[in-house]
């Protein structure tokens, strides 16, 4: 079979049934397919990449526990975001208990020589700082739809809210984030 | 189901989507350690819950059986041991008197 026909959750389920024999190359396959777009997700979040790596890796070692009892009812995917989710709310818990050093952080400034990379960075810069600003399920629902591609439904099973929730959320984050970045938004589209 | 907000503009869209995938060079290798570090501690885990009981049991049959003295020389423990059993002898032996054995003689004589 050609690799371009495979269907990528399809492998995903076969794969899991592997791992849950306790299949290691099965593994290392489903954590090298998936572990870009998780780590993505969780600093897109967090605002701090070694954070989202330490809770990247405790993802994958909860979805190991899991394989055995791992049903392909929704797709890997939606699972993994769901556990990451999860661990993010911990992580939030744990940091309101004990703050130290601010959760959502703004990325350091861009270095753009150019005056068209100068304005996306500086774009980017006021996205980063207006995304801090949201609410945290503002922010989830937002980038799970349109940086991570998940639909409503797969949305509400991460988050464990209804499809409404999730339309009101991403409405709210897209309002506000209008708002926040105002000036600088304007200016590019 | 349209997936797709229409009205999200394309540079909110664009600055949404950076970042959509951060692969970092030799997290895999880490994450399979990780697991590996786990699976252990569950596994120990699950032995230390399963010993304790074990353990327990083990003492208790100690305590009824009772275990000799191993302080004890072979031939004290040898001694202790046909002591006990003389008395089980005694118990299970019927006692006759000399007055009982003479009479079962004469029987069996006669």
């Amino acid at each position: 079979m050609d690799a371009s026909e495979i269907d990528p959750d399809e492998d995903d389920r076969r794969l899991m049934a592997l791992v849950a024999t306790g299949d290691e190359d099965a593994l290392r396959m489903i954590v090298h397919r998936h572990q870009g777009r998780l780590i993505g997700f969780l600093t897109s979040q967090l605002g701090a990449q070694a954070v989202a790596e330490e809770l990247a890796l405790e993802v994958f070692v909860r979805l190991h526990r899991a394989a055995p009892r791992w049903r392909p009812e929704a797709k890997l995917s939606t699972y993994l975001f769901h556990i990451a989710h999860n661990l993010m709310l911990n992580e939030r818990r744990r940091r309101a208990r004990k703050p130290t050093s601010p959760m959502d952080s703004a990325p350091e400034p861009g270095d753009g020589s150019h005056e068209s990379q100068r304005a996306v960075a500086d774009i980017q810069e006021a996205f980063q700082r207006a995304a801090a600003t949201l609410p945290p399920e503002q922010r989830a629902a937002i980038l799970l739809l349109v940086q991570q591609d998940l639909s409503y439904e797969e949305i509400g099973k991460v988050m464990g809210v209804s499809v409404a929730s999730v339309k009101t959320w991403v409405h709210r984050a897209r309002l506000q984030l209008r708002k926040a970045m105002g000036d600088d938004f304007r200016a590019v589209s | 189901m349209d997936n797709q907000e229409p009205e999200i503009e394309s540079p909110l869209r664009d600055a949404l989507r950076r970042g959509r995938s951060l692969p970092v060079p030799g997290f895999t290798e880490r994450a399979l350690q990780a697991i590996r570090r786990d699976t252990r501690r569950r596994r120990v885990i699950r032995w230390t819950a399963l010993s304790a009981p074990l353990a327990g049991c083990a003492a208790a049959l100690i305590v009824l059986l009772g275990v000799p003295d191993p302080g004890q020389t072979p031939s004290e423990l040898d001694l202790a041991q046909l002591a006990s059993l003389h008395d089980e002898v005694t118990v299970a032996t019927p006692q006759l008197d000399d007055a009982d054995a003479l009479a079962a003689l004469i029987l069996a004589d006669s």
